[in-house]
């Protein structure tokens, strides 16, 4: 009888308690942002905190096709009242979990990334996995450019961070990846880069996901371009380039060959060379021969090895090229040497490290030596011929 | 309520689950010396077998006797007894800090305006449950539990691991001597050196043979499951990640995606886990009963379990209010303040031991 | 009783005077006389008329006695062998004792000048043929089900078990029905301590009336308390057989066509009779598909709720914009909605289950498909809601032991409450405590929830998979099967 009264007596305690959460959150009261930007006023030293969500009118219930989308702005001194000064706007509670993209806006990104960031990590409604993506110019702006293609906006640049490994001139990180790298002093890191142009035949602006945005010390230092950003793309980690395939344009001879390539392997090794530590990179790609511009016989395999060889370096030329625009010019270990140091050679890295970003890195001699293989030439071959 | 023995892989199995459920909260020796955990982990754990074969030597030489009425007969009633006061001290402070540790995961990670107070509440009325049904039902709780633990974490590590692309644990032996003592202190302070309170259930196995054998696998089996969880949270989340994460493990699991969509499913995952972590909670609270039976030779010990939960309630609900204050207790506190139950005790009871034996011999 | 506990007497006419007295006022009694050829009332025989079978009665017994009384010249002698020739095989001296045999469809003979009655059982009340089974529906094996008649339903047992180590034993229990309850099992197989502890129980059951097995199992339960059943029951006989060459008792209780298997382990009561007779990789694909519907009977719609009001970053992005179209404009909160839906169902359930099956299949229709769109249409209920609900019935629906479905759905909803108080963190204690309770039942002092240890591996096993029948312990003989109609033993 005892257990019958507690069970009972528990159950009651339990009924009259259902629902009285503060935790709880009801779908109906609920609108998704489904894209944030954050943009920061020079002038009037106010963050400018933009969101794009997503709400269910009551008038629309059942029709599932037509979800309205709405963006509004809000500023204030700190991200988070900004945020907060928002919800005088807002119809509805925002929630932040389904939040798949940040923008921040170039300004914001040069002046104060460090806080932006460390706003993203300390909320716990924010994904980790969401992708953090640089402006150029003014974020709130882009994100109020009308998706091409009629689709909601967030799906489209899911879209377009999904595609980045199909031509990788764009490189996209998660927040994660920006919180562990972006407070070290000796590297920097390289994420999307989003702008707004008129496509070929448009007449209406839209959103481009191309080049990378350059960060270093905990703010924006440089933009880069679509090329460097692929050398990026194929150096930096392996996760990055497990699934990556681009598109390449060898010269060999006198014709030019069109390969889509992929990259099978990479290592890196210390080297010493005129008594500097220097790095050797090697790396495994396979091509596969899209078109050619004369006629080729690939099945000889004299000419198929002279491809592989052209295609080899000139990857490496190409890589060269771009790594000493990286140490020269930006200065900024953006591949991650100084990780590979630290964790393989702890005590020359302990020797370095003091003077890594102003000597080591910018005058460290880089070997690359690239292997493409080309395993096969697609579903025409010539037999014979010159 | 039953008060059936156990078998010695059942109370393997509940060492495990004892010692593993809050091992990875934290990972608070990790954040000390990063790559060099591993040797901290497994001092840590090979001073925990020493431990355990010490106390199981202790339990041999007096095979029907429970721990507590060992250390009567060895240290005479008054001291024996303020000995049994000392460790209900240790138990009460390992029993609250278990209690808050998660409510501060919940109000942290999940439900962020419940109450603690509730939820410890809650917590401590299962645990309560629990205690009282006794030691043969919490084990085969355990065996229930264990096995979908085990294949969730075994599901959640394969997707952790395809993000790991680094070994962390590199550079190695970057550490100062004295630095990795002290994590394997802290090491051994928390996930490992509750097994001196686990002892006061030696004597409830059928087969003392196997004891230290289950006990062993069980701690290896718990040094394995930190160490795989501290290798993942560490690949996966990066050292700098690692180091502000407060829950690195679980910031690593939030990132398990399947397929694009499903996300998030940490949440599944916390559901198991808190099931584990109570484990810790239960056997503490059983094992103060025991010993508060025995300072007062009670035999009927079932009204005993829902005032001894009451009193963690109440103990707990005023303690570590601020979380950095729980966080420093382990770091700081607790690596010291375990040596006394946990080394010094056994070591105590070993050489009385010792000493009546050559006694013994000398008279004879 | 004792007050009737009074030796019989002598005279026909004071036993006739003495049993008219017990038996008054009732309509049914019958005291018919029989004479000598000399017209003097020598005996008489007592019924209760609705119980016996009039026709043999009348057409066979009291003929032959007539018949044999008069060419022996009228004797009582001669009367009592003519009796004894007819069946008459009991004969006792209590009143008590006559009182119970005409109770119990039963004649008795009182004889002049003996103190001690002649008595027979000729049973002839009506009683339902041999059918399929009404719950337990199987697509292959055995269609024969038990009746409402202990002594057919033991000739179903026996027939299948044609072994001199089937053992039985019976009782009376019930202080008016006097309800015949036999035990039974095989004598090689039991566990001595279960039987004597199914002895211990069946003796001290203290019932006025025994309706159904139903009542002997509460009284005999381990755990009156608790919501799970924890001893067996089925219609089927096969189910019987082989429950008792696994070491099960099982009780045959008069008047119930259920018959009650102990000890019970949960996973009895989730695998149908007919997972030995399919092949067991779908025997086994099917009992993993029950512990799935298990779970979902018992947490999907606290899962619901802790989802979607507590852990919104879990329902996948896509989904999440379908819930919220879905749930724009409906008034009630999750929990709410949940409880309302549920509620719901459960009327449809209770109001099919209780409605001739006809009219049944048309409630449920009319529940499922007209009162669910038009809820949804009208805003009260979400879609997804439905699908939850429905989905969560549907699954109870698939665990074949009918008490255990119903306290899944008891269950559920304390569950639900408790989600929509603390989310995941409720589900899981809750899910904890509710392992730990069925840890701590036991059934005849066996684990109630079979777990690993103390148990050994291959039972442990054997709980939740079906291992081929060559593995299968206790289906196979050790020696090689004996030819027609040599002695046959069940031997391990």
């Amino acid at each position: 009888m005892r257990t019958i009264k507690r069970g009972v007596l528990l159950l009651l305690l339990s009924a009259m308690l259902a629902g009285c959460s503060s935790d709880i959150r009801e779908i109906s009261d609920i609108a998704l942002v489904m894209l944030t930007a954050i943009d920061y006023d020079e002038q009037k030293q106010l963050y400018v905190f933009t969101v794009n969500c997503l709400e269910a009118s009551t008038n629309t219930a059942g029709n599932t096709a037509r979800k309205p989308e709405w963006i509004a702005s809000a500023s204030g001194p700190s991200v988070f009242e900004a945020a907060r000064n928002l919800r005088s706007r807002a119809g509805k509670v925002l929630i932040w979990q389904h939040d798949k993209f940040f923008l921040i806006g170039e300004s914001a990104a040069r002046r104060s990334f460090y806080e932006v960031v460390d706003f993203l990590t300390r909320s716990r409604d924010i994904r980790l996995s969401s992708f953090l993506i640089v402006a150029q110019g003014n974020a709130s702006e882009l994100m109020r450019t009308r998706a091409e293609t009629g689709d909601l906006l967030s799906n489209e640049m899911l879209g377009k961070v999904k595609n980045e490994q199909l031509w990788g001139k764009s490189l996209t990180l998660a927040v994660k990846d920006i919180v562990n790298e972006y407070t070290n002093p000796y590297r920097g890191i390289v994420t999307g880069k989003l702008s707004k142009a008129k496509p070929m035949g448009g007449n209406r602006e839209v959103l481009f996901l191309s080049g990378g945005s350059v960060i270093q010390q905990g703010r924006l230092k440089e933009w880069l371009s679509g090329d460097d950003t692929l050398s990026i793309h194929i150096l930096v980690n392996k996760k990055y380039w497990k699934a990556l395939e681009f598109a390449e344009y060898v010269p060999f001879n006198d014709r030019r060959v069109a390969l889509r390539m992929r990259v099978g392997k990479r290592s890196m090794s210390l080297v010493r060379a005129e008594g500097k530590p220097g790095i050797a990179i090697r790396i495994e790609m396979s091509g596969s021969i899209t078109s050619i511009d004369k006629k080729l016989n690939l099945a000889d395999p004299a000419t198929l090895h002279g491809v592989e060889e052209a295609a080899s370096r000139y990857m490496e030329q190409r890589l060269k090229v771009s790594l000493n625009r990286f140490q020269r010019e930006l200065k900024s270990d953006i591949i991650g040497f100084s990780d590979y140091l630290r964790q393989h050679h702890p005590y020359e890295w302990k020797r370095i490290s003091k003077t890594w970003v102003t000597d080591v890195y910018p005058t460290m001699p880089i070997r690359v030596r690239v292997d493409v293989a080309i395993p096969t030439i697609g579903m025409s071959e010539v037999i014979g011929g010159p | 309520m039953n008060n059936d023995k156990i078998t010695p892989f059942q109370l393997g199995c509940l060492c495990f689950a004892f010692m593993s459920g809050f091992s990875t909260l934290y990972l608070l020796e990790a954040k000390l010396i990063l790559h060099d955990v591993w040797i901290a982990d497994i001092t840590a754990m090979l001073a925990t077998i020493v431990l355990l074969k010490l106390l199981v030597y202790i339990q041999h030489q007096f095979p029907t006797k429970n721990l507590s009425d060992i250390i009567v007969t060895l240290l005479g009633k008054w001291l024996g007894k303020s000995v049994l006061c000392f460790y209900l001290i240790g138990m009460t402070g390992l029993g609250i800090l278990s209690l808050r540790s998660i409510s501060l995961f919940y109000t942290t990670a999940i439900l962020p305006n419940t109450s603690p107070n509730l939820i410890m509440l809650l917590v401590i009325l299962v645990t309560t449950y629990a205690a009282y049904l006794g030691l043969s039902t919490i084990s085969r709780a355990t065996l229930m539990i264990l096995p979908f633990f085990t294949v969730a974490m075994l599901v959640i590590c394969a997707f952790i691991f395809q993000d790991v692309e680094r070994n962390p644990f590199l550079p190695q032996f970057q550490h100062p001597v004295p630095l990795i003592a002290y994590s394997a202190l802290v090491s051994f302070g928390f996930p490992f050196g509750k097994t001196a309170v686990f002892c006061f259930l030696f004597s409830e196995t059928t087969n003392q043979k196997k004891l230290s054998k289950s006990c062993n696998i069980a701690t290896v089996f718990s040094c394995a499951y930190l160490l795989i969880s501290t290798y993942l949270a560490f690949g996966c989340l990066g050292e700098n990640m690692f180091k502000t994460s407060s829950f690195p493990f679980f910031s690593a699991i939030q990132l398990v995606k399947f397929g694009e969509y499903i996300e998030r499913i940490e949440i599944i995952i916390i559901g198991i886990w808190t099931i584990l972590t109570l484990f810790e909670i239960i056997i503490v609270q059983y094992a103060f009963v025991k010993i508060v039976g025995r300072l007062f030779t009670v035999k009927n010990l079932s009204s005993f379990y829902l005032p001894v939960g009451a009193i963690f309630f109440a103990v707990a609900a005023t303690s570590f209010i601020n979380p950095a204050k729980l966080v420093a207790y382990d770091l700081t506190i607790l690596p010291f303040a375990i040596i006394v139950p946990s080394i010094l005790i056994p070591l105590c009871l070993i050489c009385i031991i010792w000493f009546r034996k050559l006694g013994t011999k000398t008279t004879t | 009783m004792d007050k009737i506990s009074t030796p019989l007497e002598p005279s026909v006419a004071r036993n006739v005077e003495s049993l008219r007295r017990l038996f008054a006022n009732n309509e049914q009694i019958v005291f018919h006389t029989i004479e000598s050829s000399s017209g003097i009332p020598i005996a008489a025989m007592i019924y209760l008329n609705v119980l016996i079978d009039m026709e043999r009665l009348q057409q066979h017994i009291l003929p032959q006695i007539s018949l044999h009384l008069h060419a022996a010249g009228g004797s009582a002698h001669s009367l009592e062998e003519a009796a004894r020739a007819q069946g008459f095989e009991q004969s006792f001296g209590q009143l008590d004792v006559a009182v119970r045999t005409i109770a119990d469809a039963g004649l008795v003979l009182c004889v002049e000048g003996r103190s001690e009655a002649l008595g027979m059982r000729l049973p002839g009340y009506g009683k339902r043929a041999v059918g399929a089974p009404m719950t337990e529906v199987n697509v292959r094996g055995p269609r024969a089900g038990f009746i409402e008649d202990a002594d057919t339903n033991l000739g179903l047992i026996y027939r299948r078990l044609k072994t001199d180590r089937l053992k039985s034993k019976s009782y009376r229990i019930g202080q008016e029905s006097q309800t015949d309850v036999t035990v039974l099992y095989l004598d090689n197989q039991v566990d001595t301590g279960v039987l004597q502890e199914v002895e211990r129980r069946l003796t001290a059951v203290r019932l006025n009336v025994v309706a159904d097995s139903a009542q002997i199992e509460e009284w005999i339960q381990d755990s009156p308390y608790s919501p799970f059943p924890q001893i067996q029951n089925t219609e089927r006989p096969d189910r019987v057989t082989t429950a008792l060459n696994r070491g099960k008792v099982a009780i045959v209780t008069d008047g119930s066509p259920n018959v009650l298997l102990v000890p019970a382990a949960f996973t009895d009561f989730l695998h149908p009779s007919e997972d030995l007779y399919e092949k067991f990789y779908f025997a086994n694909f099917l009992r993993g598909l029950r512990l799935i519907t298990l779970f979902i009977s018992l947490f999907l719609p606290s899962i619901y709720i802790a989802l979607s009001t507590f852990h919104l970053e879990m329902i996948p992005t896509p989904l999440m914009l379908t819930f919220l179209t879905a749930k724009a404009g409906i008034p009630l909160p999750t929990f709410l909605e949940a409880l309302v839906m549920e509620i719901a169902f459960e009327i449809l359930r209770e109001a099919s289950v209780r409605l001739p099956q006809t009219v049944g299949q048309s409630v449920s229709i009319v529940g499922a498909l007209i009162i669910g769109e038009a809820a949804v249409q009208s805003g009260i209920v979400s879609r997804p809601m439905v699908i939850v609900v429905a989905l969560t019935g549907i699954a109870s629906f698939t665990i074949p032991s009918f008490n255990t479905a119903i306290t899944m759905r008891m269950l559920r909803f304390p569950l639900m409450f408790i989600a929509a108080w603390t989310g995941v963190l409720g589900i899981s204690l809750c899910l904890f405590a509710l392992v730990l309770h069925l840890c701590s039942l036991k059934s005849f002092g066996k684990s109630y929830l079979p777990t690993l240890e103390p148990m050994r591996w291959r039972d442990f096993v054997s709980h939740y998979i079906l291992l081929p029948i060559k593995h299968r312990k206790l289906s196979r003989t050790q020696a090689s099967p004996a030819a027609v109609g040599g002695p046959k033993h069940e031997d391990d």
